[in-house]
């Protein structure tokens, strides 16, 4: 099944400039995300996973057009083209008055439900006000779809006119999907979107998001560190390791045999539910994460790699082709 | 014969909050117009020696008060121990004054905490935080305590570890921080070690480095036990001989591990364990995810308290509420399914 690309990225990097001190001389600044390229396709998940500070959360941003607004000095190379029925977009020419057009298209849900829903707004009109900023409707059709949105979600009508603090968890992410949702985008980004929450409850949001996808023909970027979660979710994955993709291709394909080192190292570092007779031959790794301020010298890996040797100190390894579909960044292979 | 190294009989440990939703004032009224909220309830387990234990749980299940309760960590008020017996080697924990109590804290019973960063004191070297409780608890020189808390951060593997001893936390990574609260809770060669949520804050291979780190701490000190407190049921699996599944305040089941996740006997078990997405590579189906959401501690559901959320109910759930009972010799359950 091969469907068009809805999202484009091509050598985006993003850095954000350190400020001066008395200490520090000369322009230092961090890479967030380094020549980072991918594709993704109509109706379909993207998993993006990587821990922390590898610049998930930056290429969340950049695609979804924040980081001029979150982290205005930041320098952004590099191009993402949307596509839609007619019209594209393509970021960063983004113009002044497609912006209302391109927040219709795409939304956004993040980690924390408590902290995305205003305090003092009722449920109701949290999910009412991008139909009201992006649409000309009259209040009864307004509120038949909000009502529809919170029967979607899963939630009850009589909500509408509750507020945050008396919902839980679950329910305020719920909250949070109808109302990303509630301007029928054609590509939802979602950025840890379970993280926050409760195991059994982890498992209705994640059934909630497959289910709205196929009923709404969504694409979704999907971004987390729970390696599991993804798995579950994407239909593709790309594995980052400080702003670099690292390795990417079928969901399958990936957990099943992983290529780059850093991949089988974090597969291998998700605990597993007891199953007997599993030998499991685990891969730890040595040594910590570097700083991104200080990346080490060709391979960003190499520091803490097992398969490591002096070449890659020097040549900085391309994401090639290893098998048909799959990719990854290792001299070794 | 295994001997037990703790017992815990019958704990109840509430909280008296004021009560601001303005509902709930006819239950649990207390004369002081504040209202109880009992965030453990009537809970029993042992932990016998050289085990690992692992106690799981959502959000407000009453893990992490167990824990606090076991050495009287819980703020009184608004806490308050009701009522049980904690016996640590066949003292009973509860009896103790607080003198006598802070004589167990660091040296017989240790902690680990979830947030390694809040746990450390941002003015002091981490070296000094490490011998401070060597000289606390032992009558030993400066350069003694310096030299053995030395040795204790090279057991817990971090890198370079002079030059650690000299560092403040801001400049170690969570893992490192970690490492150094393991260091210091290890300082007096504990019985027990509880760690709560020890890797949650972690990253994934950071996390599995810290599981390898308490399992070797187990193998070289054969008579420790560790209880392990987190929301993630996988990771105690892969270092937990026994497991506790707790939900809203009480215990649903006690098992080993094997028969936890292969015969698990109480619903709520398996539905945690259904809801769990597998990494299998295996084309993805729904996951069996259990419905509602836990309830409200101060508004519980009559009878059993799983009861509003559990597939296999029937009437006597919505009345009384279920004892655990035994099933087996290490197995027990939360359940009227299994009554007798």
């Amino acid at each position: 099944m091969k469907s068009e690309n809805i999202i484009e990225i091509k050598n985006l990097s993003v850095s954000f400039p350190l400020r001066k001190g008395i200490f520090f001389s000369g322009d230092r600044e961090v890479k967030a995300v380094e020549d980072f390229s991918l594709n993704i396709r109509r109706g379909e998940t993207i998993g993006l996973v990587g821990e922390s500070g590898c610049g998930k959360s930056t290429v969340v941003k950049a695609v979804s057009n924040l980081i001029k607004f979150s982290a205005p000095e930041a320098k952004i190379k590099g191009q993402i083209n949307y596509f839609r029925d007619g019209c594209a977009f393509q970021l960063p020419e983004l113009k002044e008055r497609e912006l209302k057009e391109f927040r219709k298209y795409i939304q956004v849900v993040f980690q924390d439900p408590y902290s995305s829903l205003n305090p003092r707004m009722t449920i109701g009109r949290a999910i009412e006000e991008p139909i009201s900023n992006f649409e000309k409707i009259n209040k009864e059709e307004k509120r038949e779809r909000v009502n529809n949105l919170l029967e979607k979600t899963g939630l009850r009508k009589d909500l509408y006119g509750r507020y945050p603090h008396e919902l839980s968890g679950g329910q305020r992410q719920r909250v949070v999907i109808a109302r990303a949702l509630s301007v029928n985008p054609e590509v939802l980004v979602a950025d840890e979107p379970v993280s926050a929450l409760d195991v059994s409850i982890q498992a209705q949001i994640i059934n909630l998001l497959q289910d709205l996808q196929k009923e709404m023909n969504l694409t979704i970027l999907f971004v987390s560190h729970d390696l599991a979660v993804v798995e579950h979710i994407s239909s593709e994955i790309a594995v980052m390791y400080l702003g670099k993709i690292v390795e990417m291709g079928r969901s399958e394909e990936i957990f099943n045999k992983p290529e780059h080192p850093y991949t089988q190292a974090l597969l291998s570092a998700i605990p597993r539910p007891f199953i007997e007779g599993q030998a499991k031959e685990r891969i730890v790794l040595t040594g910590e994460i570097p700083s991104p301020v200080d990346k080490p010298s060709g391979c960003v890996f190499r520091t803490r790699c097992f398969l490591a040797g002096s070449e890659c100190a020097e040549i900085v390894p391309e994401l090639r082709e290893t098998t048909a579909g799959k990719y990854a960044a290792c001299i070794k292979l | 014969m295994r001997k037990k190294l703790l017992e815990i009989k019958n704990l109840t440990t509430s909280f008296f909050i004021d009560d601001d939703s303005g509902t709930n004032l006819s239950r649990n009224e207390h004369p002081e117009g504040k209202i109880k909220l009992k965030a453990v309830d009537d809970i029993s387990f042992s932990v016998y020696e050289g085990e690992i234990l692992g106690i799981a749980g959502e959000s407000g299940s009453g893990k992490t008060v167990t824990a606090y309760s076991i050495l009287r960590l819980i703020p009184e008020p608004p806490g308050k121990i009701e009522s049980g017996e904690i016996i640590f080697c066949g003292k009973d924990l509860l009896k103790l004054s607080r003198e006598e109590i802070a004589g167990y804290r660091g040296s017989e019973i240790s902690m680990i905490f979830q947030e390694p960063s809040s746990s450390l004191n941002p003015l002091l070297k981490a070296g000094l935080q490490v011998s401070e409780v060597i000289r606390t608890h032992f009558n030993l020189s400066k350069d003694e305590s310096y030299k053995k808390a030395l040795e204790l951060l090279r057991e817990t593997g971090i890198p370079e570890p002079e030059k650690r001893m000299n560092e403040y936390p801001y400049s170690l990574s969570g893992g490192m921080q970690q490492r150094i609260l393991i260091a210091i809770a290890l300082a007096c060669n504990p019985k027990l070690l509880i760690a709560d949520e020890p890797t949650t804050s972690l990253d994934a291979t950071i996390q599995m480095q810290i599981l390898q780190l308490l399992k070797n701490i187990k193998s070289k000190r054969t008579n420790a036990s560790i209880i392990l407190i987190s929301h993630n049921l996988a990771m105690l699996s892969e270092i937990c001989d026994k497991i506790i599944i707790m939900y809203a305040g009480k215990i649903c089941e006690i098992a080993d591990k094997k028969t936890m996740f292969t015969a698990p006997k109480h619903p709520y078990t398996v539905g945690l364990l259904n809801s769990l997405p597998m990494i299998d590579g295996r084309i993805k189906e729904r996951l069996n995810a259990i419905g509602g959401a836990v309830p409200d501690m101060l508004n519980l559901p009559q009878g059993c308290r799983f009861c509003t959320r559990c597939p296999d109910k029937f009437e006597k759930c919505e009345s009384s509420e279920p004892e655990l009972i035994g099933i087996s010799e290490e197995h027990f359950v939360s359940c009227y399914l299994y009554e007798k």
